[in-house]
């Protein structure tokens, strides 16, 4: 008998041990949404970027806030600058030290534009419309769900200027990572998220 | 038959295989449809002339196409897949790599150039506000400049110059509900051969991007080009079979024979082969339209064919030789007016005319060789007459035959002279380029659908600078940016090679203005920025070449250097800043009154190519009698004019070119008709019958062309060759002695 008991509180103890965690996992591995299935609506978020260049002593940092409704994405670049970019279907406009709103030069920045425009997609989860530009792969954690999606471009020009990007993420995008050639790089990490996010309908 | 009398045929079979080979190796890369090609070249002023020309081929080599439609991924992955297609073909280049050589020149040229705000800035002392926009730029989330560009130009005055002086069409940013696609076609967009590669690259995307829901718009000269060369395809297939046909037609009613139509046709694909050889040799190029042209000359060089084919009927015992000989006078004189006729051409410089004139002439004399070579040996024996030839013999022989009594004859040339008087109150000129073919309405809306889209229109007109040295032009053409500017016109400036590549003087005040006033704050920067290379903008790169976008702008004539500067919308207010090296160009109006100028220097052509046949039968006859030979075919150009304009067509410059043709073939049957004069001309009368009827179908047909030119042309031809052989009769008024002498 006593080994039975001793095996029944064994067992009751596991069990509670089980009970105790397995919810903490499972609300884990359901909170985590499939980068497929990702579609941020509204953004409101603060973001680091840090820019990496050997032979500089110190990494570019800034930091500002991104905000998106339904068809415009604001990223408010605050330190060490001003610079409001605004991203709309309509095109993309800029307001430095909160100056008048003036739309950007695309000759002088064609590539920024694209990258502007990309990242408001990477932002909002439109891998699909990404995937006509570039070569979109995704890897899933199985512990956590969390996913990292790899964005190579497809134009072996776009590809030396943009580098490739790593978007990681759970329910949102976390942070994104840019590696370029020759040692550059720049790492975005996003905090203090307040988006609402919802799984597309299957 | 012996073997020297088989040499010359021989050579003449040779011939007609070297031709056949040469044709084969070259005709793929050798048809021009390129509308300008019949239109006349400025051959007073040659800087003009090669600036419309370079004009004109910066501007047609341009495309773009708009893909919209379906979602935004499809369109896209569509334009992604028809980019990838137009640019396997070879001939098409992306305005991605322009903006890459752009790129290249402004970075090597990134302390010798300034974008004008920034010279303005400069020159006011604030140059640390581009220091300071070069800062918040290496900050900004979306720079994209490297360690590498950071060490070579931290200040990013190459991006600075790129979004001053790219033109709008490089500057258009990714469009939301369309995607664009620009570029420009390497080759000649005239080229058969290069719009079937690119059209046959569309159409193939096409079959699956439709069934997507994507539509396509497309704006460009190939796509027009490609048009104009299909409707003179179909007008060749129509011109040349119909033409075949009644050759094979009349010919068999008229010898009872089909060796008769076998010949004819032979000797029109001998000469065809000939003239088409000679053309291609000596222009390495055929315009579409001269083609056209060469399906209608198959019914003038089957006329000598023709002439010694009746013969047989006159009298069966006649050997080779005399039969020859019965033709021979009238056959190289009627080959000689017409190729003189056709010579005349070559002194107008429209390139379509120039080759009409060598295919025609060269066309003529391989028929006439020909004739006289090879005819006999495929005829073999004599024709037998047919019901056509007696049929024609009894409706129009009789008439051909006649006698007029000099008062009857007297009131006839009367007749047509009030006609032609008439002519001259009914007949209303055109020489108004615009209305020579008018644009096809599908690719008329895409333009226009493509126009709104990008926002963005040429309008063919451009600025013209010229200059005693590159740098002076250079120099004037900065001068004009500078008036334009002030003037609030710069909107209207496409693009101006000076932007790119400013005058030495230019470039070398930019770089003082650089060195003295920008560079003292590129040491804070570098600080700030924690960049220890002080060497960005030292040393001067060298070996990159002048993009295209600015080099194609400009160009050398004769010592005298040029540049154009495209103009868009209504640019006609630049004419204000004409000088005399600067001139405001508007290609359209500018060909409109050279085609004036030709016009009426054609008509004094006209006059001297009268003058020279007349001379020319002078001295064959050595008789000033044989100059009545003339006068149906001085009545017939003097009528012509004024029945076309009853058609409703009005007199052209190619209306003039027509009757050169009317000068040369229109005298051929007055000549035949003194030469054998009354009952000795019974068939030969036929035959000319026969070879107007030939001419007047094929060249008619001419008629049916969308493209003004050419049914002004056909349509001339055909009045005037027929008005010839009517009056023809006049000419034995004044020859009734040799006419019953011989007769």
């Amino acid at each position: 008998m006593g080994n039975t008991a001793h095996f029944a509180r064994k067992a009751v103890a596991l069990l509670g041990l089980v009970l105790n965690f397995l919810p903490a996992q499972l609300a884990y591995a359901q909170s985590c949404v499939p980068p497929d299935s990702m579609r941020a609506t509204q953004i409101d978020r603060h973001f680091t970027q840090k820019k990496y260049f050997p032979g500089m002593s110190a990494a570019l940092q800034s930091q500002g806030r991104i905000t998106a409704r339904e068809d415009e994405i604001v990223w408010h670049m605050m330190s060490p600058f001003d610079v409001k970019t605004i991203i709309t279907s309509q095109g993309i406009s800029q307001s430095v030290d909160n100056g008048p709103v003036q739309p950007i030069n695309t000759g002088s920045t064609g590539m920024g534009v694209g990258m502007a425009r990309s990242m408001a997609a990477i932002m909002r989860g439109q891998w699909n419309d990404l995937k006509s530009f570039f070569d979109v792969s995704a890897i899933t954690s199985p512990q956590d769900g969390a996913w990292v999606v790899t964005l190579k471009p497809m134009d072996h020009r776009l590809q030396s200027v943009m580098g490739t990007i790593s978007v990681k993420g759970c329910v949102d995008v976390d942070g994104v990572t840019i590696e370029r050639s020759k040692g550059d790089y720049e790492i975005i990490t996003f905090d203090e998220i307040r988006s609402s996010t919802q799984a597309k309908t299957p | 038959m012996s073997r020297s009398s088989l040499l010359l045929p021989g050579f003449a079979v040779l011939v007609f295989l070297m031709a056949g080979f040469y044709i084969a190796f070259h005709i793929d890369a050798a048809i021009d449809s390129d509308i300008l090609s019949l239109l006349p070249v400025d051959a007073h002023d040659r800087v003009l002339a090669d600036a419309l020309h370079q004009a004109s081929t910066i501007a047609s080599n341009r495309v773009a196409i708009a893909i919209e439609g379906a979602s935004d991924e499809q369109r896209h992955a569509g334009a992604k897949a028809l980019s990838d297609a137009l640019l396997a073909t070879g001939y098409f280049q992306s305005s991605m790599a322009d903006g890459e050589a752009v790129w290249k020149w402004l970075f090597a040229h990134r302390a010798s150039m300034l974008c004008p705000a920034d010279r303005q800035r400069l020159e006011a002392g604030r140059g640390a506000e581009i220091a300071l926009d070069a800062k918040r730029a290496w900050y900004s989330p979306f720079g994209m400049g490297g360690a590498g560009l950071m060490k070579s130009d931290p200040l990013l005055l190459t991006n600075r110059l790129l979004g001053c002086v790219l033109p709008p069409s490089l500057r258009n940013g990714p469009q939301q509900q369309a995607e664009i696609i620009s570029g420009r076609v390497n080759a000649s967009v005239y080229r058969i051969d290069v719009q079937d590669a690119l059209n046959g690259a569309i159409d193939q995307w096409r079959r699956t991007a439709v069934a997507e829901g994507l539509m396509l718009s497309r704006a460009g000269a190939l796509f027009h080009a490609t048009y104009g060369a299909s409707q003179a395809r179909s007008e060749m297939t129509i011109i040349g079979g119909v033409t075949t046909i009644a050759v094979l037609v009349f010919y068999w009613l008229m010898f009872y024979s089909l060796r008769a139509p076998l010949i004819a046709i032979a000797m029109v694909a001998y000469c065809l082969t000939i003239g088409l050889a000679m053309t291609i040799f000596i222009f390495g190029h055929i315009h579409v339209m001269s083609l056209v042209f060469g399906a209608a000359l198959i019914g003038m060089v089957v006329d000598y064919t023709t002439y010694y084919l009746v013969t047989g009927f006159e009298d069966a015992s006649k050997t080779t030789t005399q039969r020859k000989a019965h033709i021979w006078k009238p056959l190289s004189l009627g080959m000689l007016t017409s190729v003189g006729a056709f010579a005349a051409l070559l002194f107008f410089p429209v390139p379509a005319f120039q080759q009409i004139a060598i295919l025609g002439g060269a066309g003529l004399v391989a028929a006439w060789a020909a004739t006289l070579l090879l005819t006999p040996l495929l005829e073999h024996k004599p024709m037998r007459l047919g019901p056509g030839a007696v049929a024609i013999e009894k409706v129009a022989g009789g008439y051909l035959a006649q006698r007029l009594a000099r008062n009857h004859a007297s009131i006839l040339v009367l007749i047509c002279l009030f006609i032609s008087g008439l002519g001259l109150f009914l007949t209303r000129s055109m020489d108004d380029v615009r209305k020579f073919q008018a644009p096809p309405a599908e690719l008329a809306k895409e333009e226009a659908r493509i126009m709104t889209l990008t926002g963005f229109a040429t309008s063919g007109s451009f600025m013209l600078v010229r200059d005693t040295s590159k740098e002076r032009a250079a120099m004037s053409e900065e001068y004009l940016l500078k008036q334009i500017n002030a003037s609030g016109l710069m909107s209207h400036v496409v693009f101006a090679s000076s932007l790119l590549d400013p005058s030495s003087w230019r470039q070398a005040a930019d770089a003082a203005l650089i060195t003295g006033k920008l560079m003292p704050h590129i040491h804070s920067f570098q600080e700030t920025m924690g960049i220890t290379d002080q060497e960005s903008y030292k040393g001067k790169l060298s070996g990159t070449a002048l993009p295209a976008l600015a080099n194609d702008l400009r160009g050398e004539t004769g010592g005298i250097f040029w540049s154009i500067m495209p103009l868009s919308g209504d640019a006609s207010a630049m004419a204000r800043f004409a000088t005399s090296n600067v001139a405001y160009v508007e290609p359209a109006s500018r060909y409109s009154d050279l085609m004036r100028q030709y016009r009426l220097l054609a008509i004094y052509g006209l006059i001297a190519a009268v003058a020279a046949t007349g001379l020319l039968l002078v001295m064959a006859y050595q008789n000033l009698g044989a100059l009545v030979i003339m006068l149906p075919m001085i009545l017939a150009l003097l009528m012509t004019p004024a029945l076309t304009s009853l058609m409703g067509l009005p007199f052209s410059f190619f209306s003039a070119m027509g009757l050169f043709l009317v000068v040369g073939a229109g005298v051929d049957y007055a000549i035949f008709q003194w030469e054998h004069p009354r009952a000795a001309g019974k068939w030969t009368r036929v035959g000319i019958v026969l070879a107007a009827l030939m001419t007047c179908i094929s060249v008619g047909l001419l008629g049916l062309s969308s493209v003004l030119p050419v049914r002004s042309f056909g349509v001339t031809v055909a009045i005037g060759i027929l008005l010839s052989l009517l009056l023809s009769p006049l000419v034995r008024i004044w020859n009734a002695e040799k006419g019953e002498a011989v007769g």
